[in-house]
């Protein structure tokens, strides 16, 4: 199953199964996760399902193109089911099949892994799923998020599309992966992987990223006392992003890095909140449409 | 009537530590809710895999025992009149309990008679009662993490699923939240994935294991797993290879599957060239295989994989786990080559930029500091002859500033549980001699209670440094163990350093030591409102109270302790040998012997004043004899204590008691005479104080009182 197939299957499986369909966010990100699509839905009382594929950005995990399975942009196709239902882990190894793994050949296992960010303030637990040892999915129970207490519990599967393709190919290289018939992932990725990586590591100018951080930051206070909260929500994910260069250049030392992240941790805190206030004034809209 | 009960919280994967957790706290709470709710059973047992808790109570009671019980009236003299009528109190109460005046009893209760009814209670049926027991027993299950999910409120280790509850045949119903009880069970999640009905509790294991491909018995699984690894060994690689044994990997993998088998994959030779012990942590940690050695300790291209229980029919399986380790010791590989490029004075450089902790400076900063106690430490064991190696305080030094280096490889970075093994190979491959690479492994000993020691001088000597080094400077900044708050772990720091000066017995003044490791700090930080002296007291109760917490769990006495701790002794050996030189003394003489002459003495010099004995003064033969007795002791202990033969010191104070009590007996310390009677009380107060060289043996408890 090609790379394409994979997410065409995926999509298709879990709108089956009462997943909105949505699509990336035209913005830089570490994960799935920062999209408000979990970031911000993940909050307060209303009902969300939701999947969608998520391009993400790791700039320390840049290794030039040099390793098979470590980059700093990769794909995540991401589902949050909220509130998890009870048959959640059935309908996760459903997805399984979807892709094509007999569940009776294979041995799938949920290992422990408890997940936490101290960046936006979120912690979750649950596991990360192995297929025959290789990790392809991370799934979590969110507890936290922007440091409030979650309730109804979301359930958040984030697949690692390159992992699981490398499995279903029996690949041992992203680089070599199918995304079509006739076009690898090398093929669209391995230039751009190169790039950036001497970029993030060697070129990105630390002024200017120590200042777009202050700037980003001030920003973030002007919206958000105006209540926009989705522009506001930008915000935190743009200092989140200029905070992961700055830590790729190595510019931040071991104390700075904690008040970095103290920093990014209160915009979080701050944008959740005005995001449950807003919801609320709004009456919850998405609890009147599922009754 | 009895019958057996089971009892089953089906959930998704638990963690490996909470199967058998949630295991021994189930089979604590079903027994004390039974008991308290006097339902008799014959025995508890519990079993856990990744799905599920369960518990079968055997021989359980249908019935609860019945139960006596007395409601209390009026007092006697109330309920009747001088006629021995009864009053309207008697009659009101009889009719609050709708029973005849004539039936009420007499019931004496310690604030005298009163009337009242003793009443016998029937017990309830069982069956009525489990509901809420059962429930009881799922909402008070506690573990470390705990989480919510989807609409609920209750918490748990990770999400209930189904609850089975089977009394003999028949289901105990009850429901917490939107779960409810059933005879409904769930096998293995892929292999067996329909419901399965378990007809009666005796089935329970049964029916799982033959429908539902779950053996939820653990020690069954052990078993499985460990004549799945023995068949390995005689057949598939006739004695020629074995698995590195690790029983915390066992015991972590049993609970990982529900029912194990055993798979052994390859890897390439091109990793082999790693270090032994790196190469075997990589196998082992992440992916929780088991490496694979040959007879003459060389690790193997094999390994081996415990998966849960399915059939490896294409192979797909093991390709997959030699796939994924195959990636693991690529990346090791990798890190390997790259800290090649490196060597420890750029290591240190390195570490120049990263924080030890807020305010306390940078690991690097640490190293110095360690390589300074070191060297103190080490001056003062030659001094006491306790060292005897030349070359130590060079192997020390480097030793110390080293010791924190793998911290910043990749290797380290990448594979945290590698710290010390990482420093030590990779010390060995940069040509460090002696105990050098040894002792960066041992310094990080003990990692945990029960854990081995350093064993070489420069290790030991490392170790205890560090763990003063951190203790000195969390109290320093206020990070101190309250309760069951240890966050640094410094109580199992301090323990360390008990253990390892015990061992090796090191003679350390703990005292002068803390004070040395404060001394740098406050040397080199800014801690202006610090009283070293209170803190340095702190600590060294601190450790001190390790030593009484390992005696505590030996069930040893500790006013022994408290005797010793008196004489003002600061050196953890030299408390233990005193300690147990007492002990043995209290095996097998009488310690009354000792401690009733020197109670004689406190007692008499109790608020006193003293000043040095005039011998002028001296008039009696008994006073005489005693002063020149003690004088004599004194300088014979004062050389035992030199030797620490503290049993010699023991029996020379037994044999003081018939000057002492010849003394008291004769002479008369209250003379009339101030200045003899201050000379006196200096007598006794030398006297006393031969004693306290040794012990306050005041502080024995004899025979349950403690004499004063």
């Amino acid at each position: 199953m090609n790379f394409q197939d994979i997410i065409f299957n995926l999509q298709k499986y879990w709108a089956g199964n009462g997943c909105l369909i949505r699509q990336p966010m035209d913005l830089e990100k570490g994960a799935g996760t920062f999209n408000p699509d979990t970031f911000l839905r993940c909050l307060g009382p209303e009902p969300w399902n939701v999947a969608y594929v998520e391009p993400s950005r790791r700039p320390t995990d840049g290794r030039y193109g040099e390793n098979p399975f470590r980059t700093q942009f990769y794909y995540q196709f991401q589902v949050l089911l909220k509130p998890s239902p009870d048959n959640v882990v059935d309908l996760y190894l459903g997805s399984l099949k979807s892709l094509g793994i007999d569940l009776k050949l294979h041995d799938i296992r949920f290992v422990e892994d408890d997940w936490q960010s101290p960046t936006i303030g979120a912690a979750g637990l649950g596991w990360e799923v192995w297929a025959d040892g290789m990790e392809i999915t991370q799934f979590t129970y969110f507890q936290q998020m922007g440091g409030i207490v979650l309730k109804p519990v979301s359930a958040e599967l984030t697949y690692g599309l390159e992992r699981i393709a490398m499995y279903l190919q029996k690949k041992d290289s992203f680089w070599d992966l199918a995304w079509s018939d006739d076009i690898t992932y090398s093929d669209v990725q391995f230039e751009s992987e190169k790039e950036w990586s001497k970029y993030n590591f060697e070129l990105a100018d630390i002024d200017m990223l120590v200042d777009l951080f202050q700037k980003f930051e001030k920003e973030f206070r002007k919206v958000i006392s105006k209540n926009l909260v989705f522009v506001a929500c930008e915000y935190v994910l743009k200092c989140s992003h200029v905070f992961n260069l700055l830590d790729a250049r190595e510019a931040i030392s071991v104390a700075e890095r904690t008040s970095y992240i103290a920093r990014v941790r209160s915009l979080a805190r701050a944008l959740c909140q005005s995001y449950v206030s807003q919801r609320e004034k709004l009456g919850y809209p998405l609890l009147k449409k599922n009754s | 009537m009895k019958k057996d009960l089971v009892f089953e919280i089906g959930t998704e994967e638990l963690p490996a530590s909470c199967v058998e957790e949630g295991t021994l706290g189930l089979e604590e709470i079903l027994k004390k809710r039974l008991t308290q709710n006097r339902i008799d059973f014959v025995s508890v047992k519990t079993f856990g895999s990744p799905r599920r808790l369960a518990a079968m109570v055997s021989g359980l009671a249908e019935t609860q025992r019945s139960q006596e019980k007395i409601i209390t009236g009026p007092p006697k003299k109330i309920a009747f009149d001088k006629d021995g009528a009864p009053t309207k109190a008697a009659i009101g109460f009889a009719k609050s309990l709708n029973i005849n005046v004539s039936s009420l009893e007499e019931i004496e209760i310690n604030k005298g008679i009163y009337i009242g009814k003793k009443i016998v209670e029937e017990g309830r049926k069982t069956a009525e009662l489990l509901p809420g027991i059962l429930k009881d027993s799922v909402l008070s299950l506690v573990f470390p993490k705990q989480m919510t999910w989807g609409d609920y409120s209750i918490k748990f280790a990770r999400p209930i699923r189904w609850i089975l509850a089977l009394f003999g045949s028949d289901v105990i119903n009850f429901a917490i939240e939107s779960l409810t009880s059933g005879n409904i069970t769930f096998g293995h999640r892929t292999l067996s994935p329909e419901p399965i009905t378990v007809d009666d509790a005796d089935s329970y294991l049964k029916s799982l294991e033959d429908k539902g491909r779950v053996i939820v018995d653990f020690k069954k699984r052990i078993e499985l797993i460990i004549d799945g690894l023995n068949n390995l060994r005689k057949n598939t690689w006739n004695g020629e290879f074995e698995i590195v044994p690790d029983k915390d990997l066992l015991n972590e993998v049993v609970n990982l599957v529900e029912i194990p088998n055993v798979l052994v994959g390859n890897f390439s030779k091109r990793f082999l060239y790693m270090p032994k012990e790196i190469l075997i942590k990589v196998i082992q940690h992440h992916q929780k295989y088991f490496a694979v050695i040959d007879k003459a300790g060389n690790v193997s291209t094999q390994f081996v994989v415990v998966q849960n229980g399915i059939e490896d029919k294409s192979g797909e399986i093991i390709n997959g786990n030699e796939k994924v380790l195959g990636a693991r010791l690529s990346d090791a590989v990798f890190f390997y080559e790259e800290d090649k490029k490196h060597d420890f004075d750029s290591w240190c450089e390195k570490l120049k930029g990263v924080i030890f902790y807020s305010n306390l400076g940078s690991i690097y900063d640490k190293a110095c500091r360690l390589k300074e106690i070191c060297l103190h430490t080490s001056s003062l064991l030659k001094d006491k002859g306790i060292l005897k190696n030349d070359n130590i305080h060079d192997s020390l030094s480097r030793a110390a500033i080293f010791c924190k280096c793998d911290l910043v490889t990749n290797m380290v970075v990448e594979f945290p549980e590698l710290q010390g093994i990482v420093g030590k190979e990779y010390a060995r491959e940069r040509g460090e001699k002696l105990d050098i690479p040894e002792s960066i492994f041992e310094h990080y000993l003990p990692r945990f209670s029960g854990d081995m020691l350093p064993d070489t001088d420069v290790g030991s000597i490392l170790s205890v440094a560090d763990k003063i080094d951190t203790i000195s400077g969390m109290f320093l900044i206020g990070n101190i163990p309250s309760g069951s708050e240890d966050p640094f772990a410094l109580r199992r720091k301090a323990s360390g350093i008990v253990l390892s000066v015990l061992k090796k017995k090191y003679d350390l003044d703990m005292e002068d030591l803390i004070s040395y490791s404060l001394g740098l700090y406050i040397e080199k930080f800014n801690f202006k409102d610090i009283n070293k002296e209170e803190v340095c007291r702190e600590i060294k109760d601190f450790i001190v109270a390790r030593y009484r917490f390992m005696l505590e769990k030996k069930n040893r006495r500790l006013d022994v302790l408290e005797a010793v701790l008196a004489s003002g002794c600061s050196s953890v050996l030299d408390i233990d040998l005193r300690y147990k030189a007492i002990e043995d003394f209290i095996k097998e003489k009488d310690i009354e012997t000792i401690s009733t002459p020197m109670v004689r003495c406190k007692n008499i010099i109790k608020g006193k004043t003293f000043s040095d004995v005039n011998t002028q003064l001296l008039s009696s033969q008994y006073e005489k004899k005693l002063f020149s007795s003690a004088t004599e002791k004194r300088n014979i202990i004062v050389d035992y204590i030199e030797k620490k033969q503290y049993g010699c010191i023991l029996a020379e104070l037994g044999s003081s008691g018939k000057d002492i009590d010849d003394f008291f007996d004769n002479v008369l310390v209250m003379d009339k005479d101030e200045k003899i009677r201050a000379n006196r009380v200096n007598l006794v107060k030398v006297v006393m104080d031969l004693y306290l060289l040794m012990a306050d043996f005041s502080k024995l408890v004899i025979e349950g009182n403690k004499i004063h």
